[in-house]
This record gives structure tokens, C-alpha cells and sequence, in this order.
């Protein structure tokens, strides 16, 4: 279970693919769009960030108070790892 | 350090005001969604190794995309029919026809340009069962065109490159499994068996060896013992691929190398010592006298390949 404690590490074999401002991640079957708050949050995971660390750089970044950055981020990573792209560390 | 270069080092932006803020959100782009869940990624994957994978019927291949059912002939190829496979693995189809077929519709493809006279094939991104497929569709002229160029009194080195698309589709061809057109499929085999190719495969793996040993020679005169180990070690590579090819192995994907080198069992070199040198055992030790044995063994290896094609 992600929480805020969380570091999440990307699996192997996942695949991340730019286009222009398009951003999609891919598992062996799946590929998937994540919109521009879903890429900044994907491209802090798996450097070793916690997910309150990744919630302070999304407040820092974005008109967002804390709490409800924390808990977006946590429902995305938990997504994340239903599909496939993460695990919990 | 500055308040500046430690918000740069940390990711942030403090300099920049701060962003509308949207949800983050996923959405499927293409694929069934299958692998969402952990138990259907489970599923799945027992499907692609071990006793569960099963490559596709012809039928099946036809069945899903009839615009392939006129071939001349469909064979499978890479690690599944190898038996390397894993939970990762693609599996590569080859679909050969007369004419070219219009590719669209439901069907997601992609072109790639090849060094024929007709110079595009299309590869179409499948799905048979739990394996995502790579299915590429050539026609019989391009094939037979590629063919010629290593028959009759072709020489050596003399005849054009083939490009790594190319030299894939005649190593898929000679180690892949036919699931349609097993005539056609076995005329081409024997034909690229009996062709130059193996000659000029070999002999371009020499050249390439020879002059990474080159390199490993004047590096070891200068004193550059790091850069010899890691010169030394590609002559070796080269030197077992030219080797490997004298054993009707024609692939050029060095991930395999081993398990290859497992498959032929050459009886000029053992498996040990050549996952020794793969792996470069002791040339953190002593990268000079590595080097020096790595170019000596790759030598060796190369005049055995040089009397085999004489």
C-alpha cells in the first residue's frame, strides 16, 4: 500500500515514450497517456524520492495545497502500481 | 552552496510561478488494458514461458488479419522458437507473399525501408494469445533479391552490406519455424545455407575482430591496459560471432551470445572459457595480461574460421 513514506521503484520493463508534449508509458501489452501533472509525478519516480518529497515538489510547482497533492500523487502511484510500472520499495 | 543551485539540484522550480494543477490521469492508448490488474499480468506471463507458450497457428495468423491469408508462406522465429524465451519475449512472425498487401484498417503497422529495389516492407504490431507479436511482411522478389546478391560468384566482402534488418530476416529464416508454406519457406533456407553469406558473414566478423586487435596491440604498447581490456573484449565478440557463423548460426544479437555459444558447442572453444571471456573474468585484476589473453584467444579463434572458409 503506497503512502507517504513510499519510495516506488519504476519495473523493468517499463518504457516511456516522448512526443512533443505527449507522454506515454507502456508495460509489455499496455500503453497509456498520462496527462502533464501524471508525467512531472512519473518523472520523480524511481530516483529515490518519497512520496511526500514528490508531493513538496508538485506544491512548489503547481497552485496545489499540500494535502490534496499528497493525496492525488498517492492515488496516482497506486494506479501506477495496479498497471504494472511501479513497486513499492 | 547557494539557495539557487539547491533548488536546481532538488528538481524544483521555485523560480517559476506555480502551475494550474490537474489531476494526474492515465488514459489507454492502445493495448486491451489486459495487463491492469496483477493477477491478469500473472496470467498472462505464465502464457509466454515455460510449458504454456504456444505459438500461433497459420489459421489463427490468417484468422485475425485475412489480409495475410494469400502468403506464400508464414514462419515464427527469435527466443520463443528458440526456447529462450521469457516473460518479456516479442514473437516474431515473417509472412512472405507475391504481391504487396495494403496495410491499414485495424491493423497498427509501421514501414521500414530495406536496401531492396522495392525498398519499404511494413512490420505489423500483433497480438496472438499472451505474446505481443512483431509480424514482418516481406515480399518473395525482395527476399529473392537479397538471396542473389550471395550467389553464383559473389566474392568475399564484395557484395553490398545487408543492414541489420536484413541479416535478421536470413538468420530468421535458416533458425525459424515454418507454420505455413514449409516448401517455400525450405527452397529459401537451403538457398542462403548454400549461398555466400555464411562466407561474407564470417569473413565481415573477422575483419571486425582484426581490427579491434589492432587496437588492442597499440594499447597495450602505450600503457592504455582499460581501453585494451574493453578492445580486447570486442575483438573476442567479433571473433565468436565469425566463429558461430561457421556453425550455420547467422544471428547478429549479441544478448544471446552465450546461450549461442551453448547451442553450437564448437570444439574450438569450451563454454567455460568463452563465458570467461564474455564476462571478462579478472580484468579488474589485471586488465593487461586480460587483454593480451582475450586478443590471443580471439587470434586463435579467427585462424580457425580463416582455414574453415578457404
Amino acid at each position: 500500500m503506497i503512502d507517504a513514506m513510499s519510495r516506488p521503484e519504476r519495473n523493468l520493463g517499463t518504457y516511456t515514450r516522448r512526443s512533443g508534449h505527449t507522454v506515454l508509458i507502456e508495460t509489455y501489452h499496455d500503453g497509456y497517456q498520462v496527462n502533464e501533472t501524471g508525467a512531472r509525478i512519473w518523472s520523480m519516480v524511481g530516483r529515490g524520492s518519497s512520496i511526500a518529497e514528490i508531493a513538496d515538489t508538485i506544491t512548489a510547482e503547481y497552485e496545489v495545497d499540500p494535502e490534496a497533492a499528497q493525496a492525488a500523487i498517492i492515488a496516482f502511484v497506486t494506479e501506477l502500481v495496479d498497471r504494472g510500472f511501479v513497486s513499492e520499495s | 552552496m547557494s539557495s539557487d543551485s539547491h533548488a536546481h539540484t532538488s528538481g524544483t522550480r521555485t523560480a517559476q510561478p506555480r502551475r494550474p494543477f490537474e489531476v494526474p490521469a492515465m488514459t489507454l492508448r492502445y493495448g486491451s488494458g489486459a495487463e491492469s490488474s496483477r493477477d491478469n499480468r500473472e496470467a498472462m506471463l505464465s502464457g509466454r514461458v515455460g510449458g504454456g507458450a504456444a505459438l500461433p497457428s497459420a489459421e489463427e495468423i490468417f484468422g485475425k488479419y485475412p489480409v495475410l491469408a494469400s502468403a506464400l508462406s508464414v514462419w515464427a522465429a527469435g527466443s520463443v522458437v528458440q526456447g529462450w524465451g521469457h516473460g518479456a519475449s516479442d514473437l516474431d512472425l515473417y509472412v512472405v507473399t507475391d504481391e504487396g498487401l495494403t496495410v491499414g484498417g485495424e491493423m497498427e503497422s509501421f514501414e521500414r525501408r530495406v536496401s531492396t529495389d522495392d525498398p519499404v516492407i511494413h512490420i505489423v504490431l500483433g497480438e496472438f494469445g499472451a505474446f505481443r507479436a512483431d509480424i514482418e511482411l516481406w515480399r518473395q522478389s525482395q527476399i529473392d533479391e537479397l538471396v542473389q546478391r550471395f550467389s553464383g560468384g559473389t566474392r568475399d566482402q564484395e557484395a553490398p552490406d545487408l543492414d541489420k534488418t536484413e541479416q535478421d530476416l536470413f538468420y530468421r529464416l535458416v533458425s525459424g519455424r515454418p507454420l505455413s508454406g514449409t516448401e517455400w519457406w525450405q527452397q529459401r533456407r537451403t538457398a542462403i545455407l548454400q549461398s555466400k553469406y555464411g562466407t561474407w558473414l564470417a569473413e565481415n566478423r573477422k575483419l571486425a575482430a582484426e581490427g579491434y586487435l589492432e587496437d588492442v596491440g597499440g594499447m597495450l604498447q602505450t600503457g592504455d591496459q582499460h581501453s585494451a581490456v574493453l578492445a580486447g573484449r570486442e575483438a573476442f565478440v567479433c571473433a565468436l560471432e565469425a566463429l558461430l557463423v561457421s556453425y550455420d548460426d547467422y544471428s547478429i544479437n549479441r544478448k544471446w551470445l552465450y546461450r549461442r555459444l551453448v547451442a553450437a558447442q564448437p570444439t574450438e572453444l569450451t563454454v567455460d572459457e568463452g563465458w570467461r571471456h564474455l564476462a571478462t573474468v579478472g580484468a579488474a585484476e589485471q586488465p593487461g595480461e586480460w587483454a593480451e589473453s582475450a586478443a590471443r584467444l580471439a587470434q586463435r579463434l579467427l585462424l580457425t574460421v580463416e582455414e574453415k572458409y578457404q
